[in-house]
């Protein structure tokens, strides 16, 4: 590829990837202003983010509700894509828009409709409230990745597992289950993260005591008064940089393993010559 | 016999339907006829809300403003999307993985981390303000919180997805059509110009129809980075909540909001279907 | 093993109220037989070995398995065996599981389950690839591993749906020879389910052509290639000539190449029959038999071992196989007198 549009891309990936890595030493600085480069280093913002319950309590906060977005989720997510992969039924077009439709409505139109139903329902400042809130919001993505993985399931083992005796149950129990656990446990991360990080809906209903924590670094960045943010934007930001390192890693070990294969002649295709 | 042939609502699907059709009826559509209900009863049943946004001068700047800022960042956005997907789609497979590890990074950092970081970048005590000076802009502009820097961040938080969906239609461009039209004897600037780029086209439209969307109702970025002056929609219905509790009026500012966002999926849908929108240009 | 009988009877199956997947097909598969479905694509034959797995329900019609009706028995209840055409095996478990798994699901004890299912992949010739997955295995051997888990469990029966679909054509012979030798060892009922009809003739004791849902003609491998009750089954099995005729009594014929005997027993005159000639019957003759016209030669073509001789008589076209040996006799010939045996003609009503 032509040089200039690799140095092209480079530039843009920087400006990118770059203005983020400057909250890694803000979180570091000793100013409760937003001076940079920080006039000087400290890690006490850090133990403000650990141990100041205006910082614990909403992480708590956020890791709970994630966790019932999760399991709400799903509960939802996986019959209706084993029914709009595997049954045809009259309103299939309806179900699929209906399932879609939370990603389709703007979350800040969402915000004021829970803001009023939730008041009414009592349910404003509750986990529960959030929960319901996120499981929605969340719902449409996590039930395209299930559906996605359902339509490269083949049935036939399935059917092979009944054939040789196992009821249905044991069925999605022992064979569909665990092919399909890899779709479930992405649409369950997305649905997570879906929760963890949305902050529109948290803001305006998870109030201050079930505060996320989204809604109170919202807070802090207004307020521009509590440098404890930068330790959290920070600990946010080093957890994604982990998980795409992560994510990254067995591509290159597979990179790496295939050119070893290549240079010691057939290294990578020994383990199964070797049983033959 | 003729009942039966026609699709079988009652037996199968019935009880995997349920559970989504009973959930989303209570926790979604009943909250968002709420705010239509909201927005013809409060605070008497009528139109007036809408009235009251029809005449105001203040609430067409908004939308102007709305659709402006939506429209530039979708443009910029596109434009440093486009070269970053293209090098990625047709690189080698290290720099691919490189520069979508780029994208994944930011794709997964939290809206509000990447304000803060820009509130930082941008703040009257930041890199950009010292530069500025050093170079002798003296005193240096005032920077964040104006229309510029929530346009900037907003860009550079849907960057990732405008490559993504730019760069799921071009992996699967054979670059067999370019050489092709090289061998012909085109340019390759002719050749990028009347094969590559019509074949990324499905990309293009996906990329500026999911970022319009999503900018038309952004929330976050606006607010905490943009100027108070000039608001976007998303903003005022905020506002509304937040400030003034007219709910009634936040609702049918909300129903615009949502009218608008319909009417580009409705646009969409008229033209390529929605179902391509989140299948990344393939079905 | 214990083998069993299957009866199908007056099965009928609809997907969509109007076309008929399966229309009144009635079988009778004898213990031990070795039954194969042959027909086109479409042709209702994984249909039909649906219903009897229990994977579709007939719209009508019963199903007996022994003595017993098995048609409200859920798939995992009726015990029988079944290999898929993609082989189905469960890409998560090692091939040791997999085997196991029938035999998991019966419960039974662990040490009994590991030997058993030795002894089914020794079987089918797979020792010492217990720990390995299914992707690990070359398709010759996925398809062995699919057998051994529809042996391992002893079912009454065992359904096959096109299993050598997948091989290339080596280890197709291969797998047809080793799947006929477990077939006499074991002596288990087996229904065999492919569109090759060398396959279907190789291995069956008896044949079933399907075509459109229903079943043509049953019967075995002689019968349905020597006296095909349809102008179907003699057109999908081998290559043929029909003739069309008309009956002069007495097994006399009158058609487009002349008067021409044929073993029959029918005698209405003046009926409407097809007669079937099969292009190996016929040889060169050195004259004119029974005034007949020589055969007009358009083309021929070369298989090495035969010539396939493509040429009109009067008016039908005819296909003449010619054995290597009498092939040079056409060298440079535009046309030949030809002869048949009467017993060689067969009438299709
Ligand atoms: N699940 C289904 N829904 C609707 N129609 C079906 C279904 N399965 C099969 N059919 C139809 O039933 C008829 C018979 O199909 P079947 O699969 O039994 O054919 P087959 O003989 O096995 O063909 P092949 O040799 O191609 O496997 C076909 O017309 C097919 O289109
Ligand atoms: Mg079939």
């Amino acid at each position: 590829m032509n040089v200039w549009i690799r140095s092209l891309a480079i530039l843009i990936a920087a400006f990118v990837a770059a203005p983020m890595f400057i909250v890694i030493p803000m979180s570091f600085s000793s100013a409760a202003s937003l001076a940079f480069p920080p006039p000087g280093y400290t890690l006490q913002n850090y133990v403000n983010f650990f141990s100041d319950p205006n910082w614990t309590q909403p992480l708590t906060n956020s890791l709970l509700i994630g966790l019932g977005t999760v399991c709400m989720t799903m509960l939802v997510a996986v019959p209706a894509s084993f029914a709009l992969v595997r049954h045809v039924f009259i309103g299939r077009t309806v179900f699929n828009l209906l399932i879609m439709l939370p990603m389709i409505v703007p979350t800040i139109v969402m915000a004021i409709g829970y803001y009023i139903y939730f008041g009414q329902l009592r349910l404003v400042q509750s986990y529960l409230g959030v929960i319901l809130a996120h499981s929605c919001i969340a719902l449409p993505m996590s039930t395209l990745i299930l559906t996605a993985a359902l339509k490269g399931f083949d049935r036939s083992v399935e059917r092979a597992a009944m054939n040789l005796g196992a009821s249905p149950f044991t069925t999605f129990r022992l064979i569909t289950f665990p092919i399909l656990r890899p779709a479930f446990t992405v649409a369950g991360l997305f649905a997570f993260i879906a929760s963890f990080d949305e902050a529109v809906i948290g803001l305006f209903i998870s109030g201050r005591d079930k505060a996320t924590l989204p809604r109170q670094m919202f807070n802090a960045v207004r307020q521009e008064a509590d440098p404890t943010i930068s330790a959290a934007s920070s600990f946010l930001f080093l957890l994604v940089l982990a998980g795409v390192c992560i994510w990254l890693a067995p591509q290159l070990v597979r990179r790496r393993t295939r050119l070893l294969g290549q240079t010691d002649g057939n290294g990578a295709a020994q383990p199964a010559a070797a049983t033959s | 016999m003729k009942l039966r042939t026609s699709p079988v609502f009652v037996e199968g699907p019935m009880p995997l339907i349920a559970p989504a059709v009973m959930f989303l009826s209570l926790f979604f559509l009943v909250p968002l006829g709420y705010v239509v209900w909201m927005s013809l009863s409060q605070p008497v049943i009528g139109l007036q809300n809408f009235g009251r946004l029809l005449n105001s001068s203040l609430f067409a700047s908004v939308l102007y403003s709305t659709f402006k800022t939506a429209l530039l960042v979708t443009l910029l956005s596109l434009l440093f999307a486009y070269p970053l997907a293209y090098a990625a789609a047709n690189g080698s497979k290290r720099f691919a993985t490189f520069l979508l590890t780029v994208v994944a990074l930011s794709f997964w950092t939290s809206y509000l981390v990447r304000t803060y970081a820009w509130m930082v970048i941008l703040g009257n005590q930041g890199p950009v303000t010292a530069l500025l000076s050093w170079l002798g802009w003296d005193p240096a502009p005032k920077i964040l919180f104006t229309t510029f820097s929530a346009t900037l961040a907003m860009t550079h938080a849907l960057i990732p997805f405008m490559t993504m969906s730019l760069f799921a239609v071009m992996k699967r461009i054979d670059p067999l059509y370019v050489r092709a039209a090289e061998n012909l004897g085109a340019h390759p600037l002719r050749a990028f110009v009347s094969v590559y780029l019509p074949l990324s086209a499905p990309g293009i439209v996906n990329g500026c129809t999911l970022v319009f969307i999503t900018c038309l109702g952004f929330y976050v970025m606006p607010v905490l980075l943009g100027s108070p002056r000039d608001q976007m929609i998303a903003g005022i219905i905020g506002d509304q909540i937040e400030q003034t509790l007219d709910f009634g009026l936040g609702s049918a500012i909300s129903i615009v909001l949502l009218a608008l966002t319909l009417a580009v999926y409705a646009v969409y849908n008229r033209f390529f279907g929605l179902d391509r929108l989140w299948a990344g240009g393939d079905r | 093993m214990n083998a069993r009988s299957l009866t199908l009877s007056n099965i009928t199956k609809t997907y969509d109220g109007r076309h008929m997947a399966a229309d009144d097909v009635s079988l009778d598969i004898k213990a031990g037989e070795f039954v194969s479905f042959l027909g086109p694509s479409g042709s209702g034959k994984t249909t039909t070995l649906m219903m009897i797995a229990g994977f579709q329900h007939p719209t009508s019609g019963e199903i007996r398995l022994g003595e017993r009706a098995i048609d409200n028995l859920p798939p995992h209840k009726r015990n029988i065996g079944m290999v898929f055409q993609n082989y189905a095996l469960f890409p998560h478990m090692t091939v040791a599981d997999n085997v196991g798994f029938p035999l998991r699901m019966r419960g039974v004890a662990k040490q009994d389950k590991e030997r058993r299912s030795r002894e089914a992949l020794a079987k089918v010739g797979l020792q010492g690839f217990e720990k390995r997955v299914p992707s690990e295995l070359s398709g010759g051997q996925q398809q062995r591993v699919a057998l051994a888990r529809a042996l391992v469990f002893e079912p009454d029966i065992i359904l096959l749906d096109e299993p050598l679909g997948a091989l290339d054509k080596a280890l197709r012979e291969h797998m047809q020879v080793e799947l006929k030798r477990i077939h006499k060892d074991l002596g288990v009922t087996m229904v065999y389910v492919t569109h090759d009809q060398s396959e279907a003739m190789t291995m069956s004791d008896r044949i079933a052509v399907f075509n459109q849902g229903r079943i043509e003609q049953v019967g075995t491998p002689n019968e349905i290639y020597r006296a095909p009750k349809t102008r179907f089954v003699a057109c999908f099995i081998g290559d043929s000539n029909l003739i069309e005729g008309s009956a002069l009594g007495g097994g006399r014929f009158d058609t487009p190449v002349g008067i021409v005997e044929a073993r029959s027993s029918q005698t209405d005159r003046n009926r409407r029959a097809d007669l079937l000639l099969r292009p190996e019957m016929i040889r060169i003759a050195e004259t004119s038999q029974g005034g007949r016209q020589p055969l007009k030669i358009d083309s021929t073509i070369n298989y090495g071992d035969n010539l396939l001789v493509i040429g009109k008589l009067g008016s039908q076209a005819i296909r003449m196989r010619v054995p290597g040996a009498d092939a040079r006799r056409l060298e440079g010939v535009s046309e030949c007198h030809v002869t048949w045996r009467a017993e060689d003609v067969h009438v299709i009503a």
